[in-house]
């Protein structure tokens, strides 16, 4: 997983600020607030401007209470719930980003979905953990800038899941609850420590409620894009 | 004036005799006994021929009128077995006093072993030769007036049913079904727990309290806990011991706690009032409830538990009086109104309370009863009333053929009260407009209005419900009796205006249809049309009153309401 | 006074030692000596063989105790009204319908049930490690927080236990599209739901028992709040397999339109959301748009109501289906005179309506394999102060000074109604009757 990728270099970066991204962005949104929408619903453009959507599954992993849940409902601009609930399975959480690929200047809705499931109910029930790793495409190691174990962990867990799983996959790590100053258990030592050790980015994501959440889940959304289209490139034998 | 009457024919009925006897002599014989006792000799006249009917008695009862209680085997009376104590009087009896002993008969002397077969032998009319020992306490004036309880020999209050043993009572209601009453002490002694120290009353001692007495710890923790836990009073418990579901009602007072038990047959809304009631009752009997921490109330208070629970589980199997008796006893029962009707009354209305729900704790029940058992009733005890005044109380009941109801202080002069000849009738439904039971189909079923002791119930008379043929089924009346306790219990959730917290509402109205479908018998007789009929309860403005009315589902609304308007002039 | 007045508080204690495994409700919690004392005086009662079932205390308080498979032990507390007068907290007014005995008993029932679907029985039941017990125990946190709260005031099955529904206007379309997609999914248990409402669903599905299918209604909502996409929720089923655990599969088709499946180990999510949903579901999208027209009124256009109905509960007694609606808030409605109760306060008193009819005058009905002999529960779910009538209430009826509220019972059927003050009395019965037959004739309910 030596993605040694430019940010930016396949996909516009922050072209959410764009003027042509407009048209785009509006349809996800629906009155400043993210839209909702079911298995049955996505993006519709007007049919004079065809967009192709991608699909990618990306599984999120981390220990219990690092903030996954919220990470995903974050992402998809929903309500983060304000006490914290276990998981007890697999929950999903689509989420529709739209993107401008550099080079040809063609834009995609890539459609994210998240996968999202308990520490405890992986281990209890021994189907699980199969289900999510089926056909993923990205993995989102976990950890909490306020608990200085899940950081720990997280070689544990990289190295757990490469052993286990077959074809590439895309990695990121992301870190929360990067905003709760007070219970900073990290130094900015011990992650550039890390990223140069694993060659791996790290996301710094907050938990509070933004104004402008396009602006915080860009970085994030933009990269894994690129890192997804990159990777399909490739498999499809594609040089970009 | 009727005691005075009573007493003035008992004493004039002896100087009459006396004076034909040619003047009274009193042998004083001293006898050898602890008290010193009086002898003296009294004529009567006996005339067995005018017994009649009442066969069923003893000859001593219906001869002499002397009362007799059965005799306690394990009671203090040794060597007394055998002396025909006068227990209890009735009136027109010979006896001056109660705790006479009867001696002799003629001169031949007389035992409970021979005294009927002596009174058999008097044929016919003629004078008999009674002679009576009186033990008079020393030092001690005996009669009314004297302010120690316990030692004027008072008639128990109530005259024991007959045929029971009244020291070993019956089981009630079935020998399994728990009930319990308990008064527990909640201040411990921790220096020297003694086992059941906390019990300083319960009765009754039968293997369906057990259970019950086992877990006497429940309601005394709860007690204690709960007014933290919730911030109220505890008030209700449901328990099932054995699988049979109890309600426990509670009263806390001081530190100690009453506990009374009911098996859930007892419908849960009156739990509540009738504990408030018997520790009403207890408390116009003795004060306050530290009565049940002296041994010397226990038989007493045994007795009035045992009516108490005998009240309210009546046993399934009893058989129906008929059905305006049952109808009016059911009723009258269960809300605090008489059993039988006030004639008339000039208490204040909180000692009118107390009066009748003392009547009421020491009636015995419907199906045992008979107007002849109450007519032997004599009564006078001190007693506590609820609104305290200076002076002390005291209470005299004397029954005639119907119930008599005074309260005596000291200080005023005993007042005169006749009862009616007759028995009570109950109030005719011609007293209401034709409107509302006119017709071949009687739609106004039942009518009850009531006040705290008092009310007016209507129900179809005998006659009526025969001429209807049975299209009123006698089951009605206890359904609508439970309907109403069942409103009764919602409207009481009426919090007063004052106390009202902001956005809790009244109950303003509430009524149930009920649905009757007779069963068919064997008979192939054209089935019984299905029975559907009201009950309603209306909270008239602006003076709230308690109005049920049951009536059958045809009546149109304008009826009705002339029936709740009823109300405003029928209660004085 | 140990915590907020109008609010719950649920403990729960292994039955044989006492160990408090959670407590959730109020927010400041018992503390633990009360606890102990609470679960002591009913450990001390069972020794003596009298099984300690509630108590009440003045003002409303109560407290009632469980035990279930002589395991665990939850008691219920709640706080007297009386204590903090004229103060209303957390939005409860007095009168809330929270503290009622049947309320508080059916609480129990579901958290138990609650406990055993997320957890399964094995686990709960002579538990060894209860470190790890309470530590599991977690996971059923936000399922036990919703039923104490009742985040949702207009669904009422967790204390009827029947399934909230709602009448779709065209109903055999969507009930075939939920039997083919439950049979692709290699499964029998298949369900839909509107606005966290079964809208149709397969006959196995309604084979199972009330409290079950209002448990799952619950976690699917539970999940929908969240947002979620799918999901594959391992389930136990308290009655049908309280040991064998299920996989629930839900889908969200359209926000506020979710389908499940129950299942074995196949299909799995991904394969099942790529091939299965479109097929069956696309072709309905209208339909299922129209459903979500309805919103929270439940019942398709052609049931025409009164406008004097503030709020109704029809519950089909045979197959314990329920639809609770408020036909017409009362901001659609220039204000009467008196004023009508808000929403909030609406649903609240048509809950202790329903409360105080099952109490004292309808007979509840026993659900099938749902008799329970543990924890000394009287025959039945019958109140014994129902039992005593010897004849049958079929209608009753209450007047308050905010509405009036009516109740009907027929064999199939019992409807609860609320109108304004109004509505004249009289007229009372005429409306409930017209009211059950529209929905009848319309939906065939």
């Amino acid at each position: 997983m030596t993605q040694a990728l430019k940010h930016g270099s396949i996909i516009v970066a922050d072209w959410h600020r764009c003027k042509d991204s407009k048209e785009y962005f509006s349809k996800i949104l629906h009155k400043k607030k993210r839209k909702i929408f079911g298995l049955l619903e996505s993006p519709v453009m007007p049919p004079h401007v065809p967009v192709d959507t991608v699909h990618y599954k990306v599984f999120l992993s981390g220990k219990s209470g690092v903030g996954k849940s919220a990470l995903a409902a974050h992402l998809a601009g929903l309500k983060v719930p304000s006490t914290h609930y276990e998981t007890t399975g697999i929950e999903t959480t689509v989420v529709y980003w739209p993107a401008k690929l550099k080079e040809s200047g063609r834009v995609l809705f890539f459609r994210f979905q998240l996968w999202d499931c308990g520490e405890n109910a992986l281990r209890r029930f021994d189907h699980l953990l199969p289900s999510c790793k089926e056909k993923v495409d990205a993995v989102l190691f976990l950890f909490s800038f306020t608990d200085r174990t899940s950081f720990d962990d997280l070689a544990n867990q990289i190295t757990k899941w490469n052993e286990s799983s077959g074809s590439p996959v895309v990695t990121m790590v992301v870190g929360t609850k990067f905003d709760l100053f007070m219970h900073c258990d990290l130094s900015e030592k011990d992650v550039r420590g890390f990223q140069e050790t694993w060659q791996l980015p790290v996301f710094r994501m907050g938990c509070g409620e933004d104004d402008d959440r396009l602006d915080v889940t860009a970085p994030l959304f933009n990269s894994l894009a690129e890192s997804l289209w990159l990777q399909d490139c490739i498999i499809a034998g594609q040089q970009v | 004036a009727v005691v005075r009457s009573t007493l003035a024919r008992i004493s004039g009925r002896k100087r009459r005799e006396s004076r034909n006897r040619g003047g009274a002599r009193e042998d004083s014989m001293p006898w050898v006994s602890a008290f010193k006792t009086q002898l003296k000799t009294v004529l009567v006249y006996l005339n067995p021929k005018r017994l009649g009917g009442s066969a069923a008695l003893p000859l001593l009862e219906s001869l002499l009128g002397v009362l007799r209680l059965p005799c306690q085997p394990d009671g203090a009376s040794v060597g007394r077995e055998g002396r025909l104590t006068v227990d209890g009087l009735i009136p027109g009896s010979p006896a001056s006093k109660c705790g006479d002993v009867l001696v002799a008969v003629d001169d031949v002397e007389v035992s409970s072993e021979n005294i009927e077969q002596v009174l058999a032998s008097v044929l016919g009319p003629t004078q008999v030769r009674l002679t009576l020992a009186t033990s008079t306490n020393p030092g001690g004036a005996s009669g009314p007036g004297c302010p120690a309880m316990a030692s004027v020999p008072v008639v128990p209050p109530v005259r024991p049913l007959p045929g029971e043993d009244a020291c070993r009572p019956r089981p009630v209601g079935g020998g399994g079904v728990p009930h319990a009453v308990m008064y527990l002490s909640l201040q411990m002694d921790a220096k020297s727990p003694r086992d059941e120290e906390e019990i300083l009353y319960q009765y009754p001692a039968s293997e369906a309290a057990a259970r019950l007495k086992g877990a006497r710890g429940i309601f005394m923790t709860l007690c204690d806990m709960l007014d933290s836990v919730t911030g109220g009073r505890v008030v209700s418990t449901l328990l099932l011991p054995d699988k049979h579901l109890v309600h426990v009602g509670y009263w806390k007072e001081g530190d100690a706690l009453l506990v009374v038990g009911l098996p859930a047959e007892v419908p849960l809304p009156c739990l509540q009032t009738l504990v408030g009631d018997a520790v009403r009752t207890l408390r116009v009997m003795y004060g306050s409830l530290a009565a049940f921490g002296r041994t010397e109330h226990t038989p007493q208070l045994d007795r009035f538990f045992r009516l108490f629970f005998l009240r309210l589980m009546r046993p399934s199997d009893s058989p129906l009086a008929p059905p305006t008796d049952n109808c009016r006893s059911i009723f009258l029962d269960g809300l605090p109104a008489l059993r039988w009707l006030l004639i008339a009354n000039h208490l204040p209305q909180e000692d009118l309370l107390d009066a009748c729900l003392y009547m009421r704790h020491h009636d015995p029940p419907p199906p045992a009863a008979s107007r002849r058992s109450v007519g032997q009733t004599l009564v006078w005890r001190e007693v506590f009333l609820q609104r305290s005044r200076p002076g002390r109380h005291f209470l005299l009941i004397v029954a005639l053929t119907a119930a008599l109801l005074r309260l005596e202080t000291l200080e005023e002069a005993v007042e005169e009260r006749l009862s009616a000849a007759a028995a009570p009738r109950l109030f005719c439904a011609d007293w209401f407009p034709q409107a509302l039971s006119a017709g071949a189909e009687s739609v106004l079923f039942h009518y009850v209005l009531v006040e705290t002791v008092r009310g007016i119930f209507i129900a179809p008379t005998p006659t009526e419900e025969a001429q209807l043929g049975g299209s009123i089924p006698p089951s009605l009346i206890g359904n609508f009796y439970r309907c109403c306790l069942s409103i009764r219990a919602l409207f009481k959730e009426n919090t007063p205006e004052q106390e009202r917290p902001r956005g809790a509402s009244r109950v303003k109205e509430h009524g149930v249809l009920f649905q009757h479908v007779p069963e068919n018998g064997t008979s192939s007789r054209k089935a019984a049309p299905t029975l559907t009929y009201w009950v309603i309860r209306l909270l008239p403005e602006p003076v709230p009153q308690e109005v049920y009315v049951c009536f059958h589902d045809s009546v149109p609304p304008a009826p009705v309401e002339t029936a709740f308007r009823l109300s405003f002039g029928l209660v004085t | 006074m140990m915590f907020q007045e109008g609010s719950i508080q649920l403990v729960c204690l292994t039955a044989s030692s006492g160990v408090p495994l959670f407590t959730r409700g109020a927010s400041r919690q018992l503390p633990f000596s009360i606890i102990g004392s609470l679960n002591g005086v009913h450990m001390f009662g069972s020794g003596q063989g009298v099984t300690l079932s509630s108590c009440e205390t003045e003002g409303g308080g109560r407290v009632v105790w469980r035990v279930f498979q002589d395991s665990v032990m939850l008691i219920a507390v709640n706080a007297s009204q009386q204590a903090g007068q004229g103060v209303e907290s957390s939005g409860q007014g007095v009168e809330s319908s929270k503290g009622e005995r049947l309320h508080l008993q059916r609480l129990l029932e579901n958290v138990w049930n609650c406990m055993v679907m997320v957890l399964g029985q094995d686990e709960l039941v002579n538990a060894k490690n209860l470190e790890r017990l309470k530590r599991d125990l977690r996971s059923c946190f936000s399922l036990v927080d919703e039923l104490l709260e009742e985040r949702r005031p207009g669904i009422l099955g967790h204390l009827t236990h029947c399934a909230d529904c709602l009448l779709p206007p065209q109903p055999v379309p969507l009930q075939e599209a939920v039997q083919s997609f439950a049979k692709a999914a290699d499964s029998e248990f298949g369900c839909l739901l509107i606005h966290g409402r079964v809208a149709a669903a397969t006959e196995m599905w309604w084979r199972l028992a009330p409290q079950e299918i209002v448990l799952l209604s619950a976690v699917m909502r539970a999940l929908s709040d969240s947002g979620a996409a799918s999901c594959d929720y391992p389930v136990f089923l308290p009655q049908g397999s309280p040991t064998v655990a299920h996989r629930l599969l839900r889908f969200q088709l359209l926000p506020g339109a979710d389908v499940c499946v129950l299942c074995g180990p196949t299909p799995s999510l991904h394969g099942a959301e790529s091939t299965l949903v479109g097929r069956f579901w696309s072709p309905l999208v209208d339909n299922l748009r129209d459903c979500l027209a309805i919103g929270e009124r439940c019942l398709p256009s052609s049931v025409t109501l009164r406008p004097d109905v503030l709020a109704l509960l029809l519950i089909n007694r045979e197959n314990h289906r329920s639809v609770s609606c408020m036909p017409a808030p009362s901001c659609a409605y220039p204000q009467r005179d008196p004023p009508s109760p808000s929403e909030a306060r609406c649903w609240e008193l048509l809950k202790r309506f329903y409360i105080f009819c099952m109490t004292r005058y309808f007979k509840q009905e026993e659900a099938e394999g749902t008799t329970e002999e543990e924890g000394g529960t009287h025959q039945g779910n019958t109140e014994d102060f129902v039992n005593g009538f010897s004849h049958q209430p079929l209608k009753c009826y209450v007047i308050t000074d905010e509405c009036k509220s009516f109740a009907l019972q027929t064999p199939q059927h019992q409807l609860f109604l609320l109108t304004p003050l109004t509505a004249p009395t009289f007229a009372l019965n005429t409306i409930a009757a017209q009211t059950l037959s529209s929905i009848i004739a319309a939906t065939g309910f």
